[in-house]
């Protein structure tokens, strides 16, 4: 039972990833694409992690995952944040025009 | 099943690198080229815990896919970096190029597979050092064991070579720079309350995960070097958030010098005791009563000296590539 859930969970965070990696290349301009990025951070890797909790066995190693889990949910978001503001300050249609 | 998964997530992770590479390779700008080779090192880093190799990986992670980042970041000014002029390569370097590229090809060929496991390396010295560190060294962690102490002369060595390359960089970036103007990625990331609230709180993990890995080398994957660079890695954190001035208030840069060079004589010294209690230069044995105590204790003491001079290089290559701005 429990495999089934940790198997629906990791599936389930490996299409979010594969969405939001097809939406980092195809969306229009800067900030849409990290907005795609920023759901990989955190529907993504949660959900994939949650599926790693349930798999973990002992209570040791379910414990290492919950402690990754809660720093990627304070430091992805603040991540995208900060990339966010740089491209403000950069003039993110700069940094569009080069690489897009 | 898993077999062919393994291979095919080798494959790709390789692949990537070289995309990357040649990403490099293509690109003008120095800031893409800086984020560029943070990807580069971050897939081999993947590849490293693919490998069981992860106390390479934790160094990779912390040198090459942040501090080395940062460091370029720091000396690019943004907004009027550079043009890295890539020009078509003249015709017999194209081809002196591409011969030696076969010639190392060629050379592969006569290389033991990939985890062979009758390759000439897994036969000559591994099997007496897996077999005996239990009972000689008396540490779980085999990597460590033949790191300090089987091979303690190399990590010296290498100690050495991180401590005059870091003075290297001192003595070139000594003397007076021109002041240049603040640097807008420091300004902003203290200027900023939701950056700022959640690295304050980071930072102090990962200076406690730093001095973890640093005395849990002995039991699980870690030691002076991972922890040296993740201790770096949190200050430089600090110095990015509230500028180098601030972080150079946490250890005065007299300081940073002084722990450069302590790290290595802490290392030395140890070697010298040895001497002088009538054991060889480095063998640890002689430090203590019984001769797997003696091992324990020459073991913690030169990683300390390792990660001390670590960590200070990487603070004092920060500090000085960012001397001149707030």
């Amino acid at each position: 039972m429990i495999e089934v859930l940790a198997s629906v969970l990791l599936i389930a965070g490996s299409v979010i990833v594969l969405i939001a990696s097809i939406g980092i290349i195809k969306l229009p301009d800067f900030y849409c694409r990290l907005h795609a990025a920023g759901v990989i951070d955190t529907m993504g890797s949660w959900l994939v992690l949650g599926g790693l909790l349930l798999l973990s066995g002992n209570l040791v190693n379910g414990f290492k995952v919950a402690i990754i889990g809660v720093l990627l949910f304070f430091i992805a978001p603040v991540v995208s944040h900060a990339i966010a503001r740089a491209a403000i300050e950069y003039d993110a249609d700069k940094a569009e025009g080069k690489d897009g | 099943m898993g077999q062919l998964i393994n291979v095919v997530m080798d494959l790709g992770l390789l692949a990537m690198l070289v995309i990357s590479a040649l990403m490099i390779i293509r690109n003008h700008s120095p800031l893409t080229v800086a984020i560029l080779s943070g990807i580069y090192s971050l897939v081999i880093c993947t590849l490293f815990v693919i490998m069981d190799a992860v106390d390479v990986a934790f160094t990779e992670a912390a040198v090459g896919a942040s501090i080395s980042t940062v460091l370029i970041m720091a000396v690019v000014k943004p907004g009027d970096e550079p043009v890295l002029k890539a020009s078509w390569p003249s015709a017999a370097s194209v081809f002196l190029g591409i011969a030696t590229g076969l010639l190392l090809v060629y050379g592969t060929f006569d290389m033991p597979w990939y985890g062979d496991p009758s390759a000439p390396i897994h036969h000559h010295l591994a099997p007496r050092f897996l077999g005996q560190s239990g009972t000689e060294i008396g540490i779980p962690n085999v990597v460590t064991s033949v790191l300090s102490s089987y091979r303690g002369y190399d990590t010296l060595g290498e100690v050495v070579v991180i401590f005059t390359a870091g003075t290297a960089v001192l003595i070139l970036l000594a003397g007076d720079l021109p002041v240049e103007d603040k640097s807008r990625v420091v300004v902003q990331l203290a200027s900023n309350s939701i950056i700022k609230t959640i690295l304050i709180r980071i930072i102090p993990l990962v200076i406690l995960f730093a001095l973890y890995v640093q005395f849990h080398g002995d039991y699980g994957p870690g030691g002076g070097f991972q922890a040296g660079v993740i201790f770096g890695a949190g200050l430089i954190t600090h110095g990015l958030l509230s500028g180098s001035g601030k972080m150079l208030e946490v250890i005065n840069e007299k300081w940073v010098t002084i722990g450069m060079a302590s790290g290595v004589l802490i290392y030395g010294f140890v070697g010298v005791a040895a001497l002088l209690l009538g054991g060889e230069f480095l063998n640890y044995s002689v430090l203590a009563e019984s001769s797997t105590t003696g091992q324990h204790v020459g073991i913690l003491i030169i990683e300390i000296g390792v990660g001390v001079t670590v960590a200070f290089t990487m603070i004092s290559l920060f500090a000085s590539f960012n001397r001149g701005r707030p």
